[in-house]
């Protein structure tokens, strides 16, 4: 599946976990969407030294989905059902981001600001395209995450996010005519897999 | 539709932070590191911040074991029925997959779908078979048991009270697995149990796409349910 939208993201920010956030996005808009899921828990694998990392990768990925939303119900002619979707969705989007940002700043930490993004926005279909492969993206990140998650309470609190994303996805696909489960098991990857994945990200970082 | 593929157990998790399992498991196991962590958060404000947090992923928490206990009542909390700790929240899984097999089988067989939305009954089953196998496997390489199916029933009169139906079990299989996921000590079960939860929500979420309901009915934040009340939930449907 090519996602010609995908190449026009665009993220202005200087962590490493947005910068490879960025590349996994590109690779699965090349790839397709189950290829993203290595690339991204490599950002997540790389990163992952605590609690902290995970939930700062997570937020920039929520902050992202978030101004996705926001910039699609500015600019784009959606369907009313499409809108209704978006405007729910973008809606608890924001407070995955305020519930992250505040958390982080609990465990002692800044949250980062905002990445600016900038997004191939044309129509409905290119909105819909863009915002399942974010949706199935945001999924792949938290299950790869979350076991390397230290703290139980925290892990509810991913697993409680994730699987809003599930039905975000579910939702948007269903509407944009594809199929909403296409595997059985959303996977996380093997080390192995993420670590040759992520490699040439980590490096250009 | 995408092809059943088959799917043993080993070939689904993800292997990943194996260094760090050791620290998470101690302070899943252990209240007093875990006490010590929220101290080093900030003592009893942060805690306190922590709670309204969690409150608003709507989650009513006791401290509870890996063993699936209350650590100060020691009271199960559901799963323990079924076995100790991890092999016996995933037969507790299992038997839940087994329900919800079942009844996408009875659906399709009750000849009242057609066209796209006895599609989705076959896809859905067929998912819910495949989580049903990889559960399988897990219980049998942890040296346990295999249970019994459950016999269940369901009211298969229309396609409507079909559909109400298959959202309300994709809801609560949804809400079953996010419960477990901080009991679980088995990173492999861990790793599993998530890719099967999300697999529920999106089975959940287009279902009530098609039923005209809301996908997200629990708003931003999903809510976990305990076993206890999971098993509450599906009484009515079992026969005994």
């Amino acid at each position: 599946m090519i996602v010609p939208e995908l190449h026009t993201v665009e993220i202005e920010g200087t962590t490493r976990a947005q910068f490879i956030l960025r590349g996994a996005l590109a690779t699965g808009a090349l790839y397709g969407v189950g290829a993203v899921a290595p690339y991204v828990s490599g950002a997540f694998g790389a990163t992952a030294t605590g609690d902290v990392q995970v939930l700062s990768f997570a937020l920039a990925l929520e902050q992202l989905e978030t101004a996705f939303y926001k910039a699609a119900l500015a600019r784009v002619a959606l369907s009313d059902p499409i809108k209704k979707l978006a405007t729910a969705f973008g809606a608890q989007e924001a407070e995955h981001a305020k519930a992250l940002s505040d958390l982080i700043t609990q465990l002692g930490a800044k949250p980062a600001p905002a990445p600016t993004a900038k997004f191939g926005l044309t129509d409905q279909a290119s909105f819909l395209k863009l915002a399942v492969t974010l949706e199935d993206t945001g999924i792949g990140a938290y299950n790869g995450a979350a076991p390397s998650i230290k703290t139980p309470d925290i892990l509810t609190a991913l697993g409680s996010i994730v699987q809003t994303e599930a039905r975000h996805s579910a939702a948007l696909r269903t509407v944009a005519g594809q199929d909403p489960a296409p595997q059985a098991f959303d996977k996380g990857l093997t080390p192995t897999q993420v670590n040759s994945a992520v490699q040439p990200f980590v490096q250009q970082a | 539709m995408s092809a059943a593929r088959p799917c043993t157990f080993p070939a689904v998790p993800t292997d990943a932070p194996v260094q760090q399992m050791s620290a998470m498991e101690d302070l899943a196991r252990d209240p007093a590191s875990r006490r010590r962590f929220l101290a080093r958060l900030g003592g009893a404000g942060a805690a306190g911040s922590f709670a309204l947090f969690l409150a608003a992923c709507g989650t009513k928490k006791t401290t509870i074991t890996p063993g699936g206990s209350d650590s100060k009542t020691g009271a199960g909390t559901g799963t323990d029925r079924y076995g100790k700790g991890d092999l016996g929240i995933a037969i507790y899984a299992l038997t839940l997959e087994y329900i919800e097999t079942d009844f996408y089988a009875q659906v399709v067989g009750s000849g009242k779908l057609t066209g796209s939305a006895l599609d989705l009954a076959k896809h859905f089953g067929d998912q819910e078979a495949q989580h049903v196998a990889a559960l399988e496997a897990y219980v049998t390489q942890a040296g346990g048991t295999v249970p019994a199916k459950p016999k269940a029933t369901f009211t298969l009169t229309s396609p409507a009270v079909i559909l109400q139906q298959a959202v309300t079990f994709e809801n609560l299989g949804a809400s079953a697995y996010l419960g477990q996921a901080d009991r679980i000590v088995d990173k492999q079960l861990l790793a599993a149990a998530l890719t099967i939860h999300s697999v529920e929500a999106r089975h959940a979420a287009a279902l009530s796409v098609a039923a005209g309901l809301d996908p997200t009915p629990d708003g931003a934040f999903a809510v976990p349910q305990t076993a206890t009340n999971v098993i509450q939930a599906i009484q009515p449907n079992l026969v005994s």
